[in-house]
Parts: structure tokens; sequence; C-alpha cells
């Protein structure tokens, strides 16, 4: 193990697990709120798009008791570029 | 036939702790498919975890893992293990020589970005731009191919001994870049770039020694770049009058329809 | 140091244009005795004309032979895109130079020898 304090890779190694590990907390929470399949978010429980009522960004804070919600809604220029659902 | 085991020896350096560098030496038993980068994450998690290096992609697109290999600059991650190892199952890593190190594999590349920034390598636009694009031809593009995959590595900057022995020199990182910016028709600032380029840090101190050509790990060819731009500084007005010229009947191409 | 064809050329290069100043000031100094009357300069004369001169002749040839092809060699990287040749036309140089200097030097060697 690295214990020096120069360019100690360990060091970062464990800050940025640590950091990993607080994103995907965030990420499986968003995740699970989210009931609907847009772009690489996928559900098979809810495999449709709904505009109505997510077209909207999700905003996590960090709490005592692990990330806390909320959401904040999306600019949509609808004169000019209406959003349309990516198909394949 | 892969070797059982080598021997990989690599040069140790923490300024704050030792005196001077010294050399390691790891036994490993590598797979076919070993890269250099994977025998040192190897040693790093299983022998000696203060070994340190910089690394990112793992697929040569970064630009982190340039280091000295059997006396040759090389990015490690696109490197096999087999071919870097001599006949006895050895190899020798060492940081990039020239620059300062900061420990172990890491050099502190400061002087290299310095340069960089020096030579202005964004895009200087002309000041009345078109509407709706700057049109290009195809020639125009691919005679920049030679400067656009650079990934800033730094292997070709510390392989010139010019800037071993010098200090100010551009470097080649940066004169490729400065050809690239030179040569791109949208450019607006091709003499002003050419005058700095001239001086007595630049174009003319390169010595044709190669090194760069040899050290590139994306096969492009800094000494070749630099001739042009000698060429062109020599008639940096001309050439800026021509590219005026070019972007007017870019703007207000004639339409063949 | 980073080892490579084009860092020998380099230092082969710098080394012979040293060499070759050094050389042109002792060449002067041993020519310009002749403003001071003919046994002024026969006495220098004399003075470079021991075998180890001689043989430093060959070097001097060594020199000015490889310098000359260097030279040429980069005028036609400056002016040409050969950059991908540059291994043979270093080798090239360093071949033509080689075939001079013997040439050149077995003559010397053997004058050297009888005087
Ligand atoms: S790790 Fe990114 S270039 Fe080697």
């Amino acid at each position: 193990m690295d214990k020096s304090h120069r360019f100690n890779t360990d060091l970062l190694a464990a800050i940025e697990t640590a950091h990993l590990l607080d994103f995907s907390e965030v990420i499986v929470a968003g995740a699970l709120e989210r009931k609907e399949s847009r772009g690489a978010h996928a559900r098979t429980d809810f495999p449709k798009r709904d505009d109505e009522n997510w077209l909207k960004h999700t905003l996590a804070k960090k709490t005592d008791v692990g990330p806390s919600l909320s959401y904040k809604p999306v600019y949509v220029d609808w004169e000019r570029y209406p959003p349309q659902e990516r198909k394949y | 036939m892969a070797p059982v085991s080598a021997t990989i020896r690599v040069q140790r350096f923490n300024p704050d702790t030792d005196d001077k560098p010294y050399y390691d030496n790891f036994d490993l038993t590598p797979e076919r498919d070993t890269t250099v980068l994977d025998a040192l994450h190897m040693i790093k998690a299983e022998q000696d975890g203060s070994l340190t290096f910089r690394r990112s992609c793992r697929h040569a697109i970064c630009g982190s893992c340039a280091m000295n290999v059997n006396g040759h600059n090389i990015l490690v991650c696109k490197t096999p293990l087999q071919d870097v190892l001599n006949k006895n199952g050895r190899v020798t890593i060492r940081p990039l020589p020239y620059l300062p190190v900061i420990k172990d594999l890491v050099v502190d590349r400061s002087s290299f970005w310095e340069q960089y920034l020096r030579v202005k390598p964004w895009l200087i636009p002309p000041e009345d731009i078109p509407e709706k694009e700057f049109r290009v031809s195809p020639e125009e593009v691919t005679a920049l191919n030679n400067a656009e995959t650079c990934i800033m590595c730094g292997a070709c900057y510390s392989a010139c001994q010019v800037i071993g022995l010098t200090k100010g020199y551009i470097g080649p990182h940066a004169l490729l870049k400065a050809f690239l910016r030179v040569k791109d028709p949208r450019d607006a600032a091709s003499a002003e770039r050419l005058a700095d380029l001239a001086g007595s840090d630049g174009v003319y101190r390169c010595h044709t020694i190669f090194n760069c050509i040899d050290a590139c790990p994306k096969d492009l060819n800094p000494t070749q770049a630099i001739e042009t731009l000698r060429k062109l500084a020599q008639k940096r007005l001309a050439y800026e009058r021509s590219r005026v010229q070019r972007q007017r009947s870019l703007q207000n191409p004639i339409v063949v329809d | 140091m980073y080892k490579s064809t084009g860092f020998i050329s380099f230092v082969l290069r710098r080394f012979t244009g040293v060499a070759l100043v050094l050389y042109l000031f002792t060449h002067m100094w041993v020519i310009g005795s002749v403003n001071s009357g003919p046994e002024a300069f026969d006495a220098r004369l004399n003075l470079v004309q021991t075998p180890f001169f001689k043989l430093a002749e060959i070097a001097l040839l060594a020199a000015v032979v490889y310098h000359a092809f260097d030279g040429i060699r980069l005028i036609i990287v400056h002016y040409f895109d050969v950059t991908e040749y540059r291994k043979s036309l270093f080798y090239a140089i360093f071949a033509i130079s080689a075939i001079l200097v013997i040439a050149g030097g077995i003559p010397i060697l053997l004058f050297a020898l009888e005087g």
C-alpha cells in the first residue's frame, strides 16, 4: 500500500471508490422513482416513454438517510423543436 | 510462445524519501495478451502498491501513459508486453526522459502545456463569420490529417534532444498544433502565428533529429509539419493574403446548380 | 539520452562542425605566418609535419566529408518530403563518407609511412 504524501494513486483510488458508491446510490434512487423508459434508462415494468409525467430533471440532495429527490422542469422550445420519441 | 515469467525493471524515485532514483525488479507471469500497462497494474495490485504511474483510458486515446520502455517512448497501454521483453524476459521501464520526475513513472509536464498554450492552439476566426458554415474542401481537410489525431501524450516532446538541451523551444507537439491552425482554412491569424513560430524558439530551432516521428504512438509526422511551417514562415504575408482571398471565396461560394 | 540514428547524426554534425572551426584557426595560424617571412613559415609548417598531424589529417578528411554530406542530407530533408526515408538517408551518407574517407585515407597513410 502507498503511504507517501506525494502523488499517492492508492489514496486517489480509495477516494474515487467512495464517490462511485455515493453516485451509484443516487443513480439507483433516481431510477427507482422514474417510472418510465427514456434513453439509457430502460425499465421492463414501464417500457414506454412518458412525457406527461416525466419530462423533468431529477435533482438529488445528500442527507443523512441517503439521497432526497426533487424535480426541475426541462426547458423545451415547443415551437421549433417539440420533443419526439427516438426510434430505431 | 509466451515465456513463463517476465522481469519488469522499473525506475523508482520518491523525492521525499530517496536521494536518487533506483531500480526495482518485479517478477510476474504474463498472459499472451498482457500489455505493459497490465503488467504495471499487476505489480501495483499484487506486489507493491506504492508503484506510481499515470494511466486512464487503457486504449491509447487519453495520452496519460507515455513512458520510456527499453529506451523508447511509447504508450504502455497499447504495447503488448511480449513485444518489449528481451530474450531473457526482461524489460526496463523509466519515466519520460528530460522531464522532472514527480514520483516513480510520473513526470511533471507543465513545460509541455506551457509551450502548447504559447502557440494559441485554438481557432482564431475571421471578423466576418459566414452566416451558415465555413466551407472547406476535402483536399484542405486531408492536408490536416497529419496533425489532427494528436493525443498530447508527450512522447515526442520528451524524445526531442532539443528539448533536453535548450530552454524555451516550443517543441514538436505544439508546432504540430500550430501547423494544424496555420493550415486550417477557417483560421484568420496565420501571419501572426507564423511570425511567432519563426522566432528563435520556434521552427528554426528544430535540428531534424526525427525523434518525434520515431516516438509518436499515433504515427504522426511533426518534422514534416515543422518543415512546412519553415517554408510558410518565409512568405507569411503572401500566405496570409492568399488565405484572405480563400476565405472570401468560402463565404460567397459560386453556387452551381 | 534518447538514442536514435537522428541523434547520432546530430552529435556527429555538431562535433565535426566544432572540430572544423578549431582546425580553421590552426590552419590560419600556420598560413598566416607567411607574413613574417619564409623562415617563420617553414618553421611553423615543420611543427605540423609530424606523424601525429599526418594521421590527424585523415580525421580532418573524415570530418569534412561527413559534415558536407550531412549538410546535403539536411537540404534534401528541408526541401523534399523524405522524412519516411530518414534512416536510409542517414545510412547512405554515412556509407558514402566512409568510402570516401577510406579512399582518401589510404594515400595519406602511405604518404605518411614513406615520409
Ligand atoms: S492509458 Fe490512455 S493512452 Fe494509455
